[in-house]
């Protein structure tokens, strides 16, 4: 399928759902508190464009949450593409640490949210680590598979050709796992991305994610929508800059 | 002439459970320094572990695997070696796959280049030099294989059924190229294949092994010349001869695997 | 004489199947963890009989949720806040007020650290509130009746555990919040600063109330009266034996004694009767002008001076959110 035809496809799939979604709040199908109509949620976001949402401008909203997401995630992916990879060549480490790692990674961290309070107290810090704890463990997994699928055989040409254990990682270990690096990456950010409403029911008062959780709890579904819209687009344009990334630093990857 | 490879009553025994069995028992071989040895057998005989020994990617039980005199230790850049795979690195250019060896003892590039750019001449992708590894046919892939591991100038050369992936004509086109590039060299050739014919056009001694335990069981001394033409070769006097000969008996040992399995 | 007597049991079965054929399979009834009369009724079953029907229990963490399980119609009357019920009468939540459980007088407070000694010293500090809550409502309503500077006051939301936990980490000064939370701030180094009480001198009524799904309602007219007159009959109970009625309701909620006591009291109670007149409910005319409908006048307009609702989703008037019938009828028939 040509890529003009996939996009179009796409585009009217979702012009479609739109459709519906406006037809069946205004025909009120659907009770308008659970279901708001895309005009009042237009109309609330222009409110909330003028006034801000809790006399905080939206985008600073948005800014406040991507600058913690995105803080969050570079600490993640430094601290833990390294480890996950020596995880991946060192048997020893690897027994050492795994057992933590299987254990908290499916952890809702949700559940951590007590703990973290406790512990790291009301401000950004506590928001920072909910964040961290799930890219990081993603991110670590993630390497450490990537070395498994390394090519012994490149590995061996190498060794063939004269490499020392150091040049064997550093010119032929990283390079190959690369690719499937990146994806790890991408995934991880995408996984810490759904935890950022986590961090943000800790005693925010800015934040895409706390305004979720705020409305909600006045029955503003139209601004716990515009919320989601908002948190799903965000998501999709981080992931859409990775893969352009990918391209750019990867461009062999799928090949061969 | 100098012996450059020697196994010296080389026993190696698979000790995975549960069934532990012998891969090579009490091979003794020797090649001279410039030959073009081919090891002929049947899957599984451990033709291929016996590259690897002297590889040094794995250790005998017993005896001994000598390198121009030495016990090989582990692998290293007196031993190039070719698998059926390319296994080129995707990140690199063809040129920079090529020049890879060399660049790892710091080598400057401009130095190396230029030698790089004989060999890719050599077997024929002059142009190619800034392509991606992935842009390349799979007998080109291979073709920059062989360039990368003979530019360094090996004392040896182990070629692990090189050919085996590629189609018919691709193959016939690489043993010309194989031959006449190492017509130039005196590089020692250990080559590993099932073909017999590709066995017969490449060696100047065949040794024919058998399966489980690995043994050689015969050795056959090329009477074709130096110089050797493909297409016609097989009109050779003695070509069908030894090409039955060897046929049938890579057969029995085949035959005789199964009948063991 | 047996043919009438069989008639008159066929009557009287009729009648009294007619009598209680409104009467619904289950009736659910959410409730706040926290200490409040009508869990003696849960104690002893007595709702259960004077409803004539099963009660579901479904307890809620704060009175944002009770709107969401109205939203979603997973129960039929609930006891929370007043804040929060104006909240989801604004946001057309097909619900009314039916009665007052009980108005926020001591229940709710204050609580500061060495350094706040009156409700002026919070300015410069961090005070923590509880989301969608009356206590955030009092507290905002306790900063603009002192006319304090709300730019100089760092205001934390905290859901009240977590109030407890900063509090004990030093990252808050002052939480406005019930028992037992305020309790605990007070044993950790915390004093009483403030309490709703203060605030009803400026006319601010911040109260629990009763409120109940339209249709349901519609449907069992008698079941809602009938509950009306089991609050009743346990404030009466409590007041006769507050100690005894302490006990019961500590047992059930999982509470100290004490803690228990200190919310039941903190609470006052108007009568059934007093709530049918225009102080409170109204007596059906007139509303929007009655104490509760004013009331949910102030705190709407309070909601949507902060933002949280739309202005211009506040109704006209709030006739359609205050019912006084079933009051007024509970009071008529009393025992």
């Amino acid at each position: 399928m040509k890529m003009g035809q996939h996009i179009t496809i796409s585009v009217i799939s979702v012009g479609i759902f739109f459709a519906l979604w406006q037809i069946a709040a205004t025909r009120q199908w659907v009770d308008p508190l659970l279901l708001p109509s895309l005009t009042d949620i237009g109309l609330t976001t222009e409110e909330l464009l003028a006034d801000g949402y809790r006399q905080v401008p939206l985008w600073q909203h948005v800014g406040v949450s991507l600058a913690r997401a995105l803080s969050a995630f570079s600490v993640a992916v430094i601290l833990g593409i390294p480890l996950g990879l020596l995880m991946g060549l060192s048997e020893g480490l690897s027994a050492v640490l795994n057992p933590f790692v299987q254990f908290l990674r499916p952890l809702p961290k949700i559940a951590l949210i007590p703990l973290a309070v406790v512990w790291l107290g009301i401000g950004e810090a506590s928001k920072f680590f909910l964040i961290f704890i799930a890219t990081f463990l993603s991110v670590v997994v993630g390497a450490n598979a990537a070395v498994e699928r390394i090519g012994r055989s490149r590995i061996r040409v190498a060794q063939t050709l004269g490499a020392s254990r150091r040049q064997i990682f550093l010119r032929v270990v990283l390079p190959d796992a690369l690719p499937e690096l990146f994806t790890t990456v991408r995934l991880s950010v995408g996984i810490g991305w759904t935890s950022l409403i986590a961090a943000e029911m800790v005693a925010a008062s800015s934040g895409l994610g706390w305004m979720v959780i705020n409305a909600s709890s006045y029955l503003r579904t139209d601004i716990v929508m515009l919320g989601i819209l908002l948190l799903g687009g965000i998501g999709y344009l981080l992931d859409l800059l990775l893969l352009g990334l990918q391209r750019l630093f990867v461009p062999w990857a799928g090949k061969e | 002439m100098a012996e450059q490879i020697a196994l010296e009553d080389v026993s190696l025994q698979f000790t995975a459970k549960p069934h532990a069995f012998t891969v090579l028992e009490d091979i003794s071989l020797t090649l001279q320094k410039g030959e073009f040895v081919v090891l002929l057998g049947p899957s599984g005989c451990g033709k291929s572990t016996i590259l690897n020994l002297v590889a040094g990617f794995l250790q005998p039980d017993t005896g001994r695997v000598l390198c121009g005199g030495k016990i090989v230790q582990k692998p290293g850049p007196a031993r190039g070696m070719i698998f059926q795979q390319p296994n080129l690195f995707p990140w690199l250019s063809v040129l920079d796959n090529v020049t890879f060896g060399p660049r790892l003892s710091r080598h400057r590039k401009e130095d190396v280049n230029a030698e790089a750019m004989d060999w890719l001449a050599r077997v024929g992708l002059q142009g190619f030099e800034h392509h991606a590894p992935w842009q390349l046919s799979g007998g080109m892939k291979q073709r920059v294989a062989l360039a990368r591991a003979w530019l360094p100038g090996p004392e040896v050369l182990l070629l692990d059924e090189p050919f085996g992936a590629l189609d018919a004509q691709t193959r016939l086109m690489m043993q010309e190229l194989l031959r006449s590039a190492w017509l130039e060299t005196d590089t020692t050739l250990l080559f590993v294949t099932h073909d017999v014919e590709e066995a017969l056009f490449l060696a100047d001694r065949i040794l024919v092994m058998s399966a489980k335990p690995g043994k050689i069981v015969e050795e056959i001394v090329s009477p074709f010349g130096r110089e050797r033409d493909i297409e016609t070769l097989a009109e050779h006097p003695q070509y069908s001869e030894i090409k039955h000969h060897v046929l049938h008996r890579v057969r029995q040992e085949a035959k005789r695997h199964l009948n063991t399995l | 004489m047996k043919k009438s007597l069989c008639l008159l049991l066929a009557a009287g079965s009729l009648w009294t199947h007619a009598t209680f054929a409104a009467a619904p399979e289950e009736v659910r009834v959410a409730y706040s963890g926290g200490s409040q009369v009508l869990l003696l009724a849960k104690a002893d079953g007595s709702l259960d009989k004077a409803l004539n029907s099963k009660v579901k229990w479904v307890q809620f963490a704060t009175g944002a949720d009770a709107l969401t399980y109205f939203a979603s119609n997973a129960i039929d009357i609930a006891n929370f806040g007043s804040s929060p019920a104006t909240a989801g009468i604004v946001r057309k939540l097909p619900v009314e007020i039916i009665g007052v459980s009980g108005v926020i007088a001591t229940y709710e407070r204050l609580i500061g650290k060495d350094g706040i000694h009156n409700i002026k010293d919070i300015e410069g500090k961090r005070v923590a509130y509880p989301p969608n809550s009356t206590a955030q409502y009092a507290l905002e309503a306790a900063i603009s009746v002192n006319k304090l500077d709300r730019s100089k006051i760092t205001l934390l939301p905290l859901r009240p555990a977590e109030m407890v936990a900063a509090w004990k980490r030093g990252d808050i000064d002052a939480g406005y919040v019930w028992a037992p939370f305020a309790q605990e701030l007070e044993s950790s180094g915390g004093h009483q600063v403030f309490a709703t009480k203060d605030l009803q001198k400026d006319g601010y009524l911040i109260y629990n109330n009763y409120v109940v799904r339209k249709a349901f309602a519609q449907q069992y007219p008698e079941v809602v009266t009938a509950f009306l007159r089991v609050h009743q009959q346990k404030v009466d109970e409590f007041k006769r034996d507050p100690e005894h009625a302490a006990a019961i309701v500590a047992k059930e909620v999982g509470a100290p004694v004490t803690t228990a006591a200190n919310t039941l009291g903190g609470l006052e109670y108007p009568t059934l009767a007093e709530q049918g007149t225009a102080a409170w409910l109204g007596n059906g005319t007139q509303t929007s002008d009655s104490g509760i409908g004013k009331a949910l006048t102030k705190t709407s307009d309070f909601l949507a001076g902060i933002g949280e609702l739309r202005k211009r989703d506040i109704p006209a008037s709030w006739d359609n959110a205050i019912n006084s019938q079933y009051i007024r009828d509970a009071a008529a028939t009393a025992k």
